[in-house]
């Protein structure tokens, strides 16, 4: 089993405004009990979501016109808060297939990569211009290129940034431990044939 | 070019003469610690040995540490499921440094390493939680992963792909007022820096003030820097620091201090007095959002939570106990107490500081997360407002989105038990 390189994500995107959005909105602890990722798509944001419809509005993630979005478009510091890996994998598995933002907190962007959801950064400026021209035409198509570092929107080529190491993750194919571990399977059996317990196994 | 500490201690574990800021090194990790979560871990680490045809053994049991307390004792019936199953996984590879549910040797995680000697000077320390940053404060690089990240540390013994951060140095000088201390510091400087203003740095914490603090401030200090958004927090290790591990943590084995050389090179250094510092408190709903308490002073308050893995130490309990003994908490007001680990509850017992907040109408609960994340008792009610010596303030945090929570020092949290509003400690004394 190998792991597909990403090197490309286009589609539909979805605005989320706000600096500093932390785990603990993007998936509330209450979620943290199961011990499988499974499931969690559909409860992302759900305490800001519930908030939203009771003051009578639509949270991005319940606006029908970005049903089915697969890039999430964020502001500044994105994920800071619990090291909770639920919170890349809720986005994940509600579709999101890639997050653009201004930047992203530390532990979310390395469970991101983990989990093969890439998170590429673009000035500030550019992403209120991204969120709002998304906003008024909720289904003009993005096209993020890791290969090239660009994201095409608008007719418009703009180049992305994201740390050389994770990036070279994504094109390899090797995001994840057991990609890696394959890949580094006679390190693993240097280790396994230290351990006594193992050994003879 | 000298190097720092951070840099010192990757270049060792990494097997590297030297590294600096921005390498990327694959150290290999000297404790991984986990809590609850290590349920996950344990699942996504099973998962990545399917069809390799590898037993899925962790690398070296000795340096997995799990410790119960995010939801002890289980809340709900799947909690109880699932520590059932890390501790069959725990008593199948002979994890011995773990901590279960018991009234001796339980606690918090980031009281539960340093007190019994785990962290030591120049490891590497990854959990699976985002205040792993508090072991800096024995001169440990100490950082925050996910589950699936830690299920290859499992495998491998080593971080994959980290690179070596900058450092910011934080220099400390001048005396604490009376009734100010290192909560107060640690807010006001996730205040200056913003709650990305570290990202992807290291805060070293130095100066006068710093070389006189006790490891139990230290540690606060460490804790918070991951609200700045720091990869850690570290006090290079002295005097303080070999005493802690010698007298409290009870460790005989040598110690090896790693210092930052004098010309090691930092991002920035950002230099702080704090002889003129008021008491502090990070106003809803972000830890950044820091102001005097003079300025929400009046504030009517539900809920006085003391404790948590940031400020559930003894010298935080009895600061808090001087301020309740002999008085009562108000009217239409809680007061939770948390200690940090068993031992410190015991000694806290010893001192007579539980029973002072049980005559002043507090409740002391078993050490744990509790409150602070609000899926284990003390949540709050809609509407409701809450002052607390944790480290979160998020909406929702404790418990419900539509509640307020403050945070700030015990001796502010303490005195405000006592009015039933946001009190200013040095006018009610």
């Amino acid at each position: 089993m190998t792991l597909p390189a990403i090197c490309r994500v286009s589609g539909a995107a979805l605005p989320l405004r706000g600096d500093d959005v932390d785990t603990d909105r993007i998936i509330p602890a209450r979620f943290l009990v199961s011990i499988t990722f499974e499931g969690l798509g559909e409860h992302a944001f759900e305490d800001d979501r519930k908030a939203a419809k009771a003051k009578g509005k639509a949270h991005p993630f319940d606006d029908p016109r970005f049903a089915g979005a697969r890039i999430l478009l964020v502001n500044r510091n994105f994920g800071c808060g619990s090291s909770r890996e639920h919170a890349p994998q809720a986005l994940a598995r509600g579709g999101i297939k890639a997050v653009v933002g201004e930047s992203f907190s530390e532990i979310f962007f390395g469970n991101a990569v983990a989990i093969g959801l890439p998170c590429v950064a673009l000035p500030g400026e550019a992403i209120a211009r991204l969120q709002s021209l998304v906003e008024g035409a909720p289904k003009s198509a993005l096209a993020l290129d890791l290969e090239a570092r660009t994201l095409i929107a608008d007719g418009k080529t703009l180049p992305v940034s994201i740390p050389e190491n994770a990036r070279e993750a994504f094109l390899s194919g090797n995001w994840d431990g057991t990609s890696m571990l394959l890949e580094r399977f006679q390190d693993v059996e240097a280790v396994a044939a230290r351990l006594p317990y193992v050994a003879g196994f | 070019m000298g190097a720092t500490a951070v840099e010192k201690i990757l270049a060792r574990a990494a097997g590297r003469a030297s590294v600096h800021a921005g390498d990327v090194v694959e150290p290999r990790v000297d404790l991984a610690m986990s809590h609850e979560n290590a349920a996950l871990v344990i699942n996504q680490f099973r998962e990545i040995h399917e069809g390799t045809g590898l037993p899925a053994r962790p690398w070296d049991p000795s340096k997995i540490a799990i410790i119960f307390d995010h939801r002890v004792p289980a809340e709900s019936a799947k909690t109880a499921t699932n520590q059932k199953r890390v501790r069959a996984f725990v008593a199948e590879h002979g994890i011995a440094k773990f901590h279960d549910i018991r009234g001796d040797v339980g606690g918090i995680c980031h009281q539960i390493l340093p007190e019994r000697g785990y962290v030591r000077p120049g490891m590497v320390v990854v959990g699976t939680d985002s205040h792993t940053t508090t072991h800096g404060a024995l001169d440990a690089f100490a950082f925050g992963i996910g589950a699936t990240e830690m299920a290859s540390v499992w495998a491998l013994g080593t971080v994959v792909n980290v690179e070596v951060p900058s450092t910011i140095r934080v220099e400390v000088e001048g005396s604490f007022p009376d009734l100010v201390g290192p909560k107060d510091l640690i807010l006001h400087l996730v205040g200056l820096l913003t709650a990305q203003g570290a990202n992807f740095r290291v805060l070293e914490f130095s100066g006068r003030t710093i070389e006189r603090l006790s490891t139990s401030g230290r540690l606060v200090l460490c804790n918070m820097s991951v609200e700045a958004g720091a990869t850690s927090g570290i006090v290079p290790g002295d005097a303080e620091t070999v005493r802690y591990l010698r007298e409290e943590a009870q460790v005989s084995e040598p110690l090896d201090l790693v210092a930052s050389d004098c010309d090691a090179e930092y991002e920035k250094v950002v230099p702080i007095d704090v002889s003129k510092l008021p008491p502090l408190v990070a106003c809803p709903h972000t830890v950044d959002n820091v102001k005097p308490v003079t300025a929400v002073a009046g504030t009517p308050v539900q809920q006085v939570v003391i404790g948590s893995c940031t400020n559930g130490r003894l010298d935080d309990l009895a600061q808090a106990a001087r301020i309740v003994r002999g008085h009562r908490v108000a009217e239409g007001t809680r007061m939770l107490v948390f200690p940090a680990s068993a031992r410190i509850y015991a000694q806290a017992l010893r001192l007579g500081y539980l029973g002072d907040f049980m005559a002043a109408g507090a409740v002391v609960m078993n050490p744990g997360c509790g409150p602070c994340l609000g899926i284990h008792g003390g949540a709050l009610g809609d509407g409701e407002t809450a002052i607390s010596t944790t480290n979160r303030n998020f909406k929702g945090r404790m418990g419900n989105p539509a509640a307020e929570v403050y945070l700030s020092s015990p001796a502010v949290a303490a005195a405000s038990a006592l009015t039933g509003v946001i009190t200013d400690p040095r006018k009610e004394r």
